[in-house]
C-alpha cells in the first residue's frame, strides 16, 4: 500500500476551518487579520492575569472558574487590543459580523460573541501547532498513528502553553480538533473497509452548514467514520484535560494517557473470531501455567484433541502470517501495516 | 506599539507556535530506522537554524544539516522555550543513534549553550536529560544520584507529590537506585515504585496502561531486591509479592494486548523469575519456556 501523507494532508487542508483560515489570514485582508490577531493576543493575557490573580488568593478563598461576563470580557479585550471604541470587539464577533472577515461561527445568532471570540482565538492559536505538525508529517512521510500521535502532542504543547486559553470554558481543544479527527477517521475506514470513502459532511469544508456529529447522529445509527472520529475527538479531550489536571504534565505524558487506546482505536479491525480464540489461548495458557496440583485444567484426551486441533490450525496460518495469497475465493489475507 | 512592531510580534508567536508543533512531531520519528532519524535530527536543527536566530548550535552539540539554511527574519531568539525544545528534540534524535555512554556528554554540552540564557525551569529539565543519559549509560556517580535526589524534593516542593514532574523525577531515581545496587539502593529502588505505583493508580485506576507500566516496574525491582535480602523470610516475602503483583498485571497485559506481546512476554519471563525465588522450580521453567516459545513464534512470523 502506497503513501498515506498525501491524502492525509489533502484532507486536513480541506477542513471547513482550514478553508475559513486560508480565506481570514489571506494576504489581502493583513490589516484585517492583524487586527483579530490582537484581539486574540489581549484576550490570551487577560485570561493569563485572571489566572494569576486566582492562584494568589488564598486557597478556599478562590472562586471556581471565575468568569468575566461575557459583555465586559469583550470590552477588555477591546482595550488591550487598543481598539478607540469598546465595541469593536463585539461587532467583529456578533452573528451579523462587521468587517472582512467572517466569523468562524458564522451566522448562527444561538453562538454569542464572547464564545465565537473563545473559539475563534483557539483554532487560531492552535493552528501553527499544527501547520508544524503537517509539514513535519508532509516531509516524513508519516503513517496514519504517526500523524495521529504528532498531532496529539502538538495538541497537548498547545494546552500547556496557554492552559488559561485552552481552560476557558468550554474548556477543551479548539473546534477544528473535531475536524480533523473526522478525517484521521474517514482515512482509516477507507484504508480498512473499503467502500465507506465519504467524509462526514460536517468536516468537509466543502460542504459548509451540514449538522455537527452529534446533533446529525441523534435521532439515528452512526455510521462507522462519525463513530470513530468521536472516538479519537474523546482522545483529544482526555490529551487536553490531563494538561488542565497537571501543567506539569509533558506532551508526551498527555500523550501517554491515550497511547493505548488510539493505537486500539487506529489499528487493523481484528476479526472477531481470531480476537476470541486468542483471548481464550491466554487464557488457557494463564490456567495451565498457574495450575493449583491436583486440579486439572484438561484430560490428556482434551489436551490431545486440542493440540492436533491447533498443529492442523497453525498450518493453515503461517502462509497467512506470512502473507502468500491464498487459493481462489478465500480472501483471509488481511493487508495493512506499511505507510 | 507600531504596525510593523504587531506584525512582527505576530510572526514570532506564529514561528514558536510552528517550532513547537514540529518539535512533538518529530519526536514521534524516534522510532524510524536510524537513516531516517538521523535526516530528521539533522532536519530539527535545520529548523533551528532558520528560525532560532543566530546560534552555534553545532557547538551545542547538536548534528548540522549539509546545507545551513539562512536565518528568517521573524525568528526568535535561541534561548525561548519553544527553540529549546526543538533543540532538546534534535539531540534525543541525534542521541538516538549513539551509544549510550556517549550521551552524556552529548546532552551536557546542549545543557552548558543554553544554561546561561534560560529560565531555572528550563535549566532544571536540561539537567535532568544529562542525568537520564549518565543513568542510561550506568554512569551512576554520587553526582548523579545527588543531582536526582534534589530534583525529586525540587519538584515535590513546588508542584506537590503527585504532579507528573515529581512521578518522572521519582522514577528516574529509582532507575538510578537501581542501576547503583549498593547499600539500600534496592530498597530505596522499590520503596520509589511502589510510591509511583500507587500514584498512578489513584490518577488512572489500577489497570490503565499508564499505572500497569508502574507496576511492571514494581515488579521488576521487587524480585531484584529479594534475591539481595539477607534473611530468607524477607526473600520470601518479597518475591510473593513480586509473584502477585506480575501475575495481575500480566493478566492485564494479555487481555489489553494480547498473550504475544512483547510486554506480556516479558512479564511472563519476570514471573518466572519471582517463582524461582519461591522455589517453584517446575512453574518457573514452564512459565520461561512459554515466553521463550513465543519470542520464537514472534520471531518466525
Amino acid at each position: 500500500m502506497g503513501s498515506i501523507i498525501g491524502s492525509i494532508n489533502h484532507e486536513l487542508n480541506s477542513t471547513r476551518s482550514a478553508l475559513w483560515y486560508e480565506v481570514a489570514s489571506g494576504t489581502h485582508r493583513t490589516d484585517a487579520w492583524a487586527e483579530r490577531l490582537r484581539c486574540f493576543i489581549g484576550l490570551s493575557e487577560l485570561l493569563a492575569e485572571q489566572a494569576r490573580l486566582e492562584e494568589e488568593q488564598p486557597q478556599g478563598t478562590r472562586p471556581q472558574q471565575a468568569q468575566t461576563a461575557p459583555r465586559a470580557l469583550l470590552t477588555e479585550v477591546a482595550r488591550r487590543a487598543r481598539f478607540a471604541a469598546h465595541e469593536t470587539v463585539y461587532k467583529k464577533f456578533r452573528a451579523e459580523w462587521e468587517g472582512p472577515i467572517a466569523r468562524w461561527a458564522g451566522t448562527d445568532e444561538a453562538v454569542k460573541p464572547r464564545n465565537a471570540l473563545i473559539a475563534e482565538a483557539k483554532i487560531v492559536t492552535f493552528w501553527a501547532y499544527r501547520e508544524g505538525v503537517l509539514q513535519i508529517a508532509g516531509k516524513f512521510d508519516m503513517s496514519l498513528p504517526e500523524v495521529a500521535e504528532a498531532y496529539l502532542r502538538a495538541l497537548a504543547a498547545w494546552a500547556g502553553d496557554d492552559v488559561p486559553l485552552a481552560a476557558c470554558r468550554p474548556a477543551g481543544p479548539p473546534a477544528c480538533v473535531a475536524e480533523d479527527m473526522a478525517v484521521l477517521a474517514m482515512l482509516w475506514t477507507q484504508r480498512y473497509h473499503h467502500g465507506v470513502s465519504e467524509s462526514p459532511e460536517w468536516a468537509s469544508g466543502t460542504r459548509r452548514g451540514a449538522a455537527a456529529p452529534r446533533a446529525a447522529a441523534r435521532g439515528r445509527e452512526k455510521d462507522p467514520v462519525t463513530e470513530k472520529a468521536e472516538q479519537l475527538e474523546r482522545l483529544a479531550g482526555i490529551v487536553v484535560t490531563s494538561v488542565l489536571e497537571d501543567p506539569t504534565i509533558t506532551p508526551a505524558g498527555a500523550f501517554d494517557v491515550v497511547r493505548a487506546d488510539l493505537a486500539r482505536l487506529l489499528a487493523e479491525p481484528a476479526d472477531p473470531l481470531a480476537d476470541q480464540l486468542s483471548r481464550a489461548a491466554a487464557q488457557l495458557s494463564d490456567r495451565i501455567l498457574h495450575q493449583v496440583p491436583g486440579d486439572p485444567i484438561l484430560t490428556p484426551q482434551q489436551a490431545s484433541r486440542l493440540l492436533t486441533a491447533l498443529t492442523g490450525l497453525s498450518g493453515l496460518l503461517a502462509p497467512v502470517a506470512a502473507g502468500i495469497p491464498q487459493g481462489a475465493g478465500r480472501s483471509g489475507v488481511a493487508h495493512g501495516g506499511g505507510r | 506599539m507600531s504596525a510593523d512592531d504587531d506584525g512582527k510580534r505576530h510572526e514570532q508567536v506564529r514561528t514558536a507556535a510552528m517550532m513547537r508543533g514540529a518539535a512533538e512531531a518529530l519526536a514521534v520519528l524516534r522510532h524510524r530506522p536510524p537513516a531516517e532519524v538521523r535526516q530528521a535530527s539533522e532536519y530539527a536543527t535545520g529548523l533551528l537554524c532558520r528560525n532560532a536566530g543566530q546560534s552555534d548550535w553545532a557547538a551545542a552539540g547538536l548534528p548540522m544539516p549539509v546545507r545551513v539554511p539562512e536565518t528568517a527574519e521573524n525568528a526568535i531568539p535561541a534561548a525561548r522555550e519553544p527553540a529549546v525544545h526543538l533543540a532538546e528534540a534534535a539531540m534525543d534524535l541525534h542521541c538516538a543513534g549513539l551509544r549510550p555512554a556517549q550521551r552524556p556528554a552529548r546532552w551536557a554540552k546542549l545543557e552548558e549553550s543554553l544554561a546561561g540564557q534560560v529560565p531555572a525551569t528550563t535549566r532544571a529539565r536540561l539537567r535532568g536529560r544529562v542525568d537520564t543519559a549518565h543513568v542510561d549509560a550506568d554512569d551512576v556517580t554520587p553526582e548523579v544520584v545527588s543531582s536526582l535526589v534534589a530534583a525529586l524534593e525540587r519538584n515535590q516542593a513546588a508542584y506537590g507529590p503527585n504532579a507528573y514532574l515529581t512521578g518522572t523525577a521519582r522514577r528516574s531515581l529509582a532507575t538510578a537506585y537501581r542501576r547503583r545496587r549498593t547499600g539500600t539502593d534496592l530498597a530505596s529502588a522499590t520503596a520509589l515504585a511502589a510510591d509511583d505505583t500507587r500514584a498512578q493508580a489513584a490518577r488512572y485506576g489500577p489497570e490503565h496502561p499508564v499505572t500497569l507500566d508502574a507496576r511492571s516496574r514494581l515488579a521488576l525491582y521487587l524480585p531484584a531486591q529479594a534475591e539481595s535480602a539477607p534473611a530468607e523470610r524477607e526473600r520470601r516475602d518479597l518475591a510473593t509479592q513480586a509473584l502477585s503483583e506480575i501475575t495481575t498485571v500480566r493478566a492485564a497485559q494479555d487481555k489489553q494486548r494480547g498473550v504475544a506481546s512483547p510486554d506480556s512476554v516479558a512479564s511472563h519471563r519476570r514471573e518466572a523469575r519471582a517463582l524461582l525465588l519461591l522455589g517453584e522450580v517446575g512453574k518457573a521453567r514452564a512459565s520461561m519456556d512459554f515466553a521463550r516459545r513465543l519470542e520464537s513464534a514472534a520471531r518466525e512470523a
